[in-house]
């Protein structure tokens, strides 16, 4: 990092920022503040939505997973489209018609104040914790790679996204969005130019996609029935919709965003928007962790690039070992390029077998690295991620772009963490003021209740940061977040699809499964009856049944 | 029968999600 790119990163964050509290510090009453003013065009929902879901995580890990295991992450999102349908033709009008703030103000309207409350409150605990994560998992990324503070990093983020969001509210988050997703999309496609400029001369753009599609990298779909296949075009329709339905359509921090839209057109036409761009921009960031794949073929790639790695072998037993396949990675690096070179002036099928077992050989050196790396880290008795696909991109960044695009893409990917996080704080503020506070002690006044949202915020603001700065003493916090997500987006998502789709069902049925609901999922969870994500789907179904059958055999709860 | 404005931009978004689907499965052909 050099002054141009603290200049390019400071330049760009301060402005975003700046702007973002000066454009909107008219934001008065609750339709402004929590409502957005209820005057954004199509391209702002869309725009929001989408900087809402890419969090820095997405531009760090996306490239870094593609370089390990090909396109094939993009299936995941084949879902997304059709739930962003059916939020079109069943959701969107219905939050409209009855003009709420919040998606589980619906849900007193349909059923009473203490489902409301109930969703409200399992809202709350699984985004508040996602909201100090959503800080910490670029803080630590790129507290490792640049040697910045951490503690330092994750205050600054969130004192940043405070600022404006708690300034400005609602159209403070979709101003700044815009202009953070105009800032990601840049450096992403400056990222993209300079990779394959990267390239040798005698390798065409054509060439660099025939390498990466003899490495297995271009491998898109997968269309096999196993279960234990994350990434198929099956889990990626069927689950991939489910979820997306969930996040979409019940999720506060996605809800607020489309309901400022001025219109129900406009709302509309924003979630389609995303729709039809959603699975192209993924296959392109995909595609720039593919081409930083084709690049290390031809420039020497370290055997780990999590920069901790080294600090953390030395002294160790396995530290010769670890020496040895650094040297072995080196030679196999020396033999592909040679190989390489052979092949540009006689190209034969024996010299592209020969450069794929050499592909292999690397690949299986990098799992050796990481079992030694994982055996270190116990001897130590340190927790330390292996998987390295976090670092791919970043390392790349750092050692490749020209100055000034350093921080630019770095400028992005801050961006990407505040722009997610603007909009869980912004929801957080909300329902907490709304949904828990508003309807136990009513506010006198629009104005007190937007000083209450803006005080809640404030208080969410904090409590992310506070989260983001003892995240690192948990083993996995990420997975724990993912783990708790699970435990509860299937019983929202649950009521919510009895709300919209069963219309005989009544409050005291509903509140009556969800609280079993939950508790079993929780019990399910705790004897370990299922791989945590499949809870998801257990507390949706279960929930729909329950209260099904409580409203069949206690027919006194029909009013 | 005649389609609504809105039915119209439904069939737009599933359609593109299927040609992404046809156009990925001729480049893992391709490709792979």
């Amino acid at each position: 990092m050099v002054l141009i790119d603290w200049i390019v990163l400071g330049g760009t964050l301060l402005f975003i920022v700046i702007y973002g509290a000066w454009r909107t510090r008219e934001s008065k009453s609750v339709k402004d503040y929590i409502g957005g003013g209820q005057q954004a065009r199509w391209w702002t929902i869309g725009l929001s939505v989408m900087a809402t879901q890419a969090s820095a995580i997405t531009f760090l890990s996306t490239p870094g997973q593609a370089f390990h295991d090909g396109m094939g992450f993009v299936q995941f999102y084949f879902g997304l489209p059709i739930a962003m349908v059916i939020i079109c033709a069943v959701f969107i009008p219905i939050y409209s018609r009855l003009k709420v703030f919040t998606a589980y103000e619906f849900l007193e309207k349909r059923f009473d104040l203490r489902v409301r409350k109930l969703t409200a409150s399992l809202f709350l605990i699984q985004r508040g914790l996602s909201a100090g994560i959503t800080i910490f998992a670029p803080s630590i990324i790129l507290s490792a790679v640049l040697g910045w503070n951490l503690t330092a990093l994750n205050i600054l983020i969130g004192c940043l996204v405070i600022i404006y969001t708690v300034s400005g509210g609602t159209k403070a988050v979709n101003v700044t969005q815009k202009q953070q997703m105009a800032v990601i999309f840049t450096g992403m496609i400056l990222a993209l130019f300079f990779i394959v400029r990267a390239l040798p001369e005698s390798i065409s753009f054509s060439d660099a996609i025939d390498i990466a599609g003899a490495s297995d990298k271009m491998e898109v779909l997968n269309f096999s029935f196993d279960l234990n296949n994350r990434y198929t075009v099956w889990t990626g329709l069927i689950g991939g919709t489910f979820l997306a339905l969930s996040y979409f359509g019940t999720d506060q921090s996605q809800v607020q965003r489309y309901l400022s839209g001025k219109s129900v057109q406009e709302m509309r036409l924003g979630m389609l928007f995303n729709g039809l761009l959603k699975v192209p921009m993924q296959f392109f960031i995909l595609f720039v962790g593919v081409m930083v794949f084709v690049f290390y073929q031809f420039n020497q790639a370290p055997l780990h690039f999590n920069p901790l790695s080294e600090q953390l072998i030395q002294n160790t037993p396995y530290e010769t070992d670890y020496e040895n396949l650094k040297n072995i990675s080196t030679q196999n690096y020396q033999n592909r390029i040679s190989l390489y070179q052979q092949f540009e002036s006689s190209p034969s099928d024996d010299l592209k077998n020969r450069i794929a077992d050499s592909q292999k050989a690397d690949l299986a050196n990098r799992d050796a690295a990481r079992t030694l790396l994982e055996q270190a880290a116990n001897s130590k008795k340190v927790s330390f991620e292996s998987n390295d696909k976090d670092y791919v991109f970043i390392h790349f960044i750092l050692n490749n772009l020209p100055r000034g695009l350093i921080g630019l893409l770095l400028a992005a990917i801050l961006s990407a963490a505040m722009s997610s996080t603007a909009s869980e704080l912004n929801a957080l503020g909300a329902t907490t003021a709304l949904d828990l506070y508003n309807t136990s002690y009513p506010a006198d006044s629009d104005q007190q209740l937007v000083k209450t949202t803006k005080l809640f915020t404030i208080g969410w603001g904090i409590l992310a940061i506070g989260v983001a700065c003892v995240a690192y003493l948990a083993d996995n916090l990420i997975q724990l977040v993912n783990i708790i997500g699970s435990i509860f987006y299937g019983n929202v998502l649950g009521i919510f699809l009895l709300a919209f789709f069963v219309k005989w069902v009544n409050a005291k049925s509903v509140l009556l499964a969800a609280i079993i609901t939950q508790v079993l999922v929780i019990v399910a969870f705790r004897l370990d009856w299922m791989p945590y994500l499949w809870l998801n789907l257990l507390g949706c179904g279960l929930v729909m049944l329950l209260a099904l059958l409580i409203e069949a055999v206690m027919p006194q709860n029909k009013s | 029968m005649k389609l609504s404005r809105q039915s119209l931009w439904y069939i737009l978004v599933l359609g593109a999600n299927f040609i992404y689907i046809v156009i990925f499965y001729l480049i893992s052909k391709q490709w792979y």
